[in-house]
């Protein structure tokens, strides 16, 4: 591996949203100091144990990066660039939550070389915020947005979520309205999903919770490509939409399948060969390193069968699809000598095309996705 | 047990009584007191020894064990406990278990009192005169009536006063039981030196010994080397060994005359050794065999195919293997145009279909879809043939038959006097014919329907509890057969008639049936990527439709580095539970939807 996207998941959050089923953890100072700490030398055992490759990405996700302070990102990005050369022009990406947002941390990471944002909005408005348990008010999208372009930020991407109960049609267009008024460089759009173990997910199965029907999923899918394709965005992955030039970089790298390290509590890094899986118990992540480990839980061997699997549905996500040839280099042998029964079946339902070389969704396979990645299971 | 004892030192008895009034802790507690059984070898209900049988409180098979008990007149005793399946579909093993005794415990349980099985049972008791020493159970708890029990005891002819009372939890009365066995039951009549004459009452198979069957000696004796000759069977075999279970299977020397125990001769196929046989001596063979013999024939059918079509020779051994076990179950290949080569099957009841589909499942580890339950339809042709035939999907064209017959069951419920509304109207649904209605007691009442048996087995003994709350108890036997006007509901998904729906209704409640089961298909059948239309026929009008809608939309929304591993898993969900469906063309269907018409009564 000579090269690879590096993700470092920041557990933190000031309150865990109602939908949320991610590793992350009420924030305190005592124990962001214990984190960093443990982060730092994460940083230094991973470089070693993977021989410095260079790093073509970086992502900031979480949690909410953002808990911790402009500088203290800085710091992190200083420490990452002490033991892995960067490729000159990476794309350095921090999430962002509107409410922790303030001029001086935005000057402070624009200047310390994080190069875009993706701000989670979710929703313009206030009552779905509410629903959603998310922490801050439609004003602060505003005001860290506008900040955030005075400070010189020019690829910011917002996140959006629809076919979220009591979410109206109207309220969904509204939405996305605002947000194209914006003009971000990339939106990100989500159905909702309500995962095991979420407050919404309780509501749910307590009966206080009318999930969003299929069609209305549909309607507001299609009603947000149709705005967004006319406003000039590209939808390059099923969630995904990018003026010409700005799709990201660091998550086309998961769908292309390449390889990427990953650091913090619950991170998944993927070498080409092997999953690793960090313990996302916080005490635990940093006892193993204060003991000079590498905090691995788990590590996945991947056999050609995984290999193949992951390699379709993660490209299938992709407009543009899959390279046959691409496959055929990975692989050694044709998508057809491996996946034929499955490809005529796909295509006699009118899911897949074959076009070009590449293999790829039709629209009706865009929203049947998993009907079509199912498939691909051997 | 001495030889010079002789019979007067046996007694053969059975316990007989309602579901859950308490038999199998009753019968634990008597090995415990005897001894049979260490307390620390003791695991709770010994004598169900199937964990199906266990966890659902019933015996299936009949089970014989000796015990040897010191009375309180300084004699020890062999006592003969036979334990005897619970259930109506096994009247007919009852009744040979029955017939292998001299007297019965008839158990009631003090909170409950007489229930429809009891009656029945004791019916069968007093046909087989059988002494009857009734047991009043379960005295140790709060709701405890026995007085009360008492009376209706004695509204059956039975002596209230010689009723014992005990709690086979607390080992209370226990003693009592033991020497009212003694003393009241009477001693066996046969003689030891009468040419043998024995009947097998139940029988198991052994991968090693072949057949074990399980007899009571009427008269002469049986020991190994000797030619033994089933004379309803007609087959002769060499005893290999005789036994006793105390209550683990012991050979011992010979089995006399009043003894009741096993023997095994080698015999390959439970066929050939039926429960109702008569053993006797080849080479002295006694002119009668025991009355009563019947080969027991199956009343309820159904199809059973695999899941996966691969699984076609595994499903077949398992049957094999389960019949070798079981005479009274059958089955024959049978090949459907949606489910693809099966087998139908033969039950005695609903309860021993339930039973054989759990262990294929549990046992063998099969994915097994199966058909809905059927009864056997004479169908008479206009050309004057007569077929019996089981399976609706092979019922011929409707013009083509000039009448058809279906059999009939005499049900006996017991309830309380507030349900007799819900429950007439239940039976009336059910095509019943008002027979008789009799109090039993002040707020308890007996009522008599004649009733299809095809509607007994469609879900009736769980709607006639969920609509008594629990209360009215069922017993049944066929009466016979009686022509009905029905017709053959075709189900047709996605414009394909799919024969392993169809089923056969009465004509007048076609159209609701038809609405019904398409609105059942619906809940069953999950969305397709296409709009599925479900229809509902007779010959070739449609009677009823449902659309299931096409799904629209189902794909992932995030898929990052980090999810891949749980975002695989759950496509690797989706995937297993397309598995367990069936694929009829392109609609894939789960095994549930082929058992919709059992619980079309659900969603009032």
């Amino acid at each position: 591996m000579k090269s690879c996207g590096l993700y470092i998941h920041i557990p933190f959050c000031l309150r865990k949203c109602n939908y949320c089923d991610f590793v992350s953890f009420t924030y305190k100072a005592e124990l962001a100091d214990d984190f960093l700490l443990a982060l730092f030398s994460e940083i230094e055992l991973l470089a070693e144990e993977y021989d410095h490759p260079i790093l073509e990405t970086i992502y900031l996700g979480g949690g909410t990066p953002t808990c911790l302070a402009g500088k203290v990102l800085v710091e992190i990005l200083h420490q990452v660039a002490q033991y892995f050369p960067i490729r000159q022009g990476a794309e350095i990406t921090c999430e962002l939550n509107p409410a922790t947002g303030y001029q001086t941390d935005l000057e402070m990471m624009f200047n310390g070389g994080i190069n875009r944002l993706s701000m989670g909005v979710q929703s313009f408005i206030p009552e779905t915020l509410e629903f959603l348990g998310r922490i801050h008010s439609v004003e602060q999208v505003y005001e860290t947005y506008h900040a955030a372009r005075e400070v010189g930020f020019a690829n910011i991407n917002l996140d959006l979520i629809f076919a979220i109960p009591r979410q109206s049609r109207e309220d969904w267009r509204y939405s996305l309205k605002l947000a194209l008024e914006l003009k971000p460089e990339h939106l990100s759009l989500y159905n909702l999903k309500i995962e095991e173990g979420t407050p919404l997910y309780n509501q749910y199965v307590a009966g206080r919770l009318d999930p969003v029907d299929d069609e209305t999923d549909l309607w507001m899918y299609q009603q947000a490509i149709r705005s967004l394709q006319m406003s000039g965005y590209e939808h390059y992955e099923i969630s995904n939409f990018a003026r010409p030039g700005y799709a990201s970089k660091h998550n086309l790298g998961y769908w292309h399948y390449q390889p990427f390290l990953a650091l913090g509590p619950g991170a998944h890094g993927f070498d080409g060969s092997k999953r690793y899986e960090n313990a996302s118990n916080l005490g635990q992540y940093i006892n193993l390193l204060e003991r000079g480990y590498l905090p691995w839980k788990g590590i996945l061997d991947l056999a050609r069968k995984d290999l193949l699997e992951e390699y379709m549905f993660m490209g299938l996500r992709l407009l543009r699809g899959i390279d046959l040839e691409d496959f055929e280099y990975r692989f050694g042998s044709s998508l057809m000598e491996i996946y034929s029964s499955q490809v005529q079946k796909l295509l006699d339902l009118g899911l897949i095309a074959l076009q070009d070389g590449r293999i790829l969704l039709t629209e009706q396979g865009l929203y049947l996705g998993n009907e079509v990645f199912v498939e691909f299971l051997l | 047990m001495s030889k010079e004892q002789g019979s007067n030192n046996i007694r053969n008895f059975c316990i007989i009584a309602h579901i859950d009034h308490g038999k199998s802790t009753l019968a634990d507690r008597l090995l415990e007191y005897t001894g049979a059984l260490s307390e620390r070898e003791m695991v709770d209900q010994v004598l169900d020894s199937m964990d199906i049988e266990r966890e659902r409180g019933i015996t299936i098979k009949a089970q014989a064990v000796r015990l040897n008990y010191t009375a309180k007149d300084g004699q020890i005793y062999e006592l003969n406990l036979i334990d005897t399946p619970g259930h109506v579909d096994f009247t007919y093993e009852v009744s040979r278990s029955l017939a292998a005794c001299e007297g019965a415990l008839l158990v009631v349980d003090a909170t409950q009192g007489v229930e429809a099985q009891t009656l029945a049972n004791v019916y069968l008791a007093l046909e087989h005169d059988l002494e009857i020493i009734p047991v009043i159970n379960k005295i140790d708890l709060p709701a405890a009536q026995p007085e009360h029990v008492k009376l209706e005891l004695a509204d059956l002819g039975i002596d209230p006063d010689e009723a014992i009372l005990c709690s086979a939890k607390t080992g209370e009365g226990i003693p009592a039981v033991l020497e009212a066995v003694v003393e009241r039951i009477p001693v066996p009549s046969g003689t030891i030196d009468k040419p043998l004459k024995a009947l097998v009452f139940d029988t198991m198979y052994d991968p090693y010994m072949g057949v074990v069957a399980y007899l009571r000696v009427m008269e002469g004796l049986i020991k190994p080397k000797m030619s033994m000759f089933l004379m309803a069977s007609k087959k002769s075999y060499e005893v290999d060994t005789v036994g006793i279970f105390s209550p683990t299977m012991t050979p011992v020397a010979q089995l006399a005359a009043g003894e009741v125990g096993y023997v095994t001769g080698s015999i390959k196929d439970v066929k050939n050794c039926r429960v109702g046989d008569t053993i006797t001596d080849a080479d002295k063979p006694t002119a009668e065999p025991l009355p009563g013999y019947q080969q027991v024939k199956p009343m309820v059918f159904s199809g059973l195919y695999p899941v996966e079509s691969a699984d076609y020779e595994e499903l077949r051994d398992a049957l094999e293997k389960l019949q070798l076990n079981d005479a009274s179950f059958v089955f024959e290949p049978e090949v459907s145009d949606a489910l693809g080569f099966g087998f139908r099957c033969g039950f005695l009841g609903l309860l021993h279909m339930d039973v054989i589909q759990e262990r294929l499942e549990r046992e063998y580890n099969l994915d097994l879809v199966m058909t809905a339950p059927s009864v056997i339809y004479r169908i008479y042709l206009e050309d004057g043939d007569m077929h019996e035939i089981s399976n609706p999907a092979l019922f011929p064209e409707r013009n083509e038959i000039a009448k058809i017959e279906e059999p009939y069951v005499k049900t006996t419920i017991m309830l309380p006097e507030n349900y007799v509304g819900p429950i007439m109207e239940l039976s009336q649904e059910r095509r019943g014919i008002f027979k008789d209605m009799q109090y039993v007691d002040t707020d308890r009442v007996k009522l008599i329907y004649h009733i299809p048996l095809s509607e007994v087995i469609v879900d009736f003994f769980d709607q006639l509890k969920s609509r008594s709350k629990g209360y009215a108890t069922l017993d049944y036997e066929i009466i016979g057969y009686q022509e009905s006007n029905l017709v053959k509901l075709d189900v047709l998904i996605h414009g394909k008639p799919v024969d392993a729906l169809s089923v056969i209704v009465h004509e007048a409640s076609s159209y609701n049936k038809g609405q019904a089961l398409c609105r059942k298909l619906k809940e069953y059948i999950p969305m397709q990527m296409f709009e599925v239309p479900i229809q509902a026929a007779i010959g070739t009008k449609v009677i009823a439709r449902v659309n299931i809608k096409a799904r629209r939309k189902n794909v992932l929304a995030k898929c990052y580095g980090g999810d891949i591993t749980r975002k695989k898993k759950l496509l690797e969900k989706q995937k297993e539970g397309k598995k367990r469906m069936k694929s009829i063309g392109s609609v894939e269907i789960p095994q549930e939807a082929f058992m919709a018409v059992l619980r079309l009564d659900d969603e009032d």
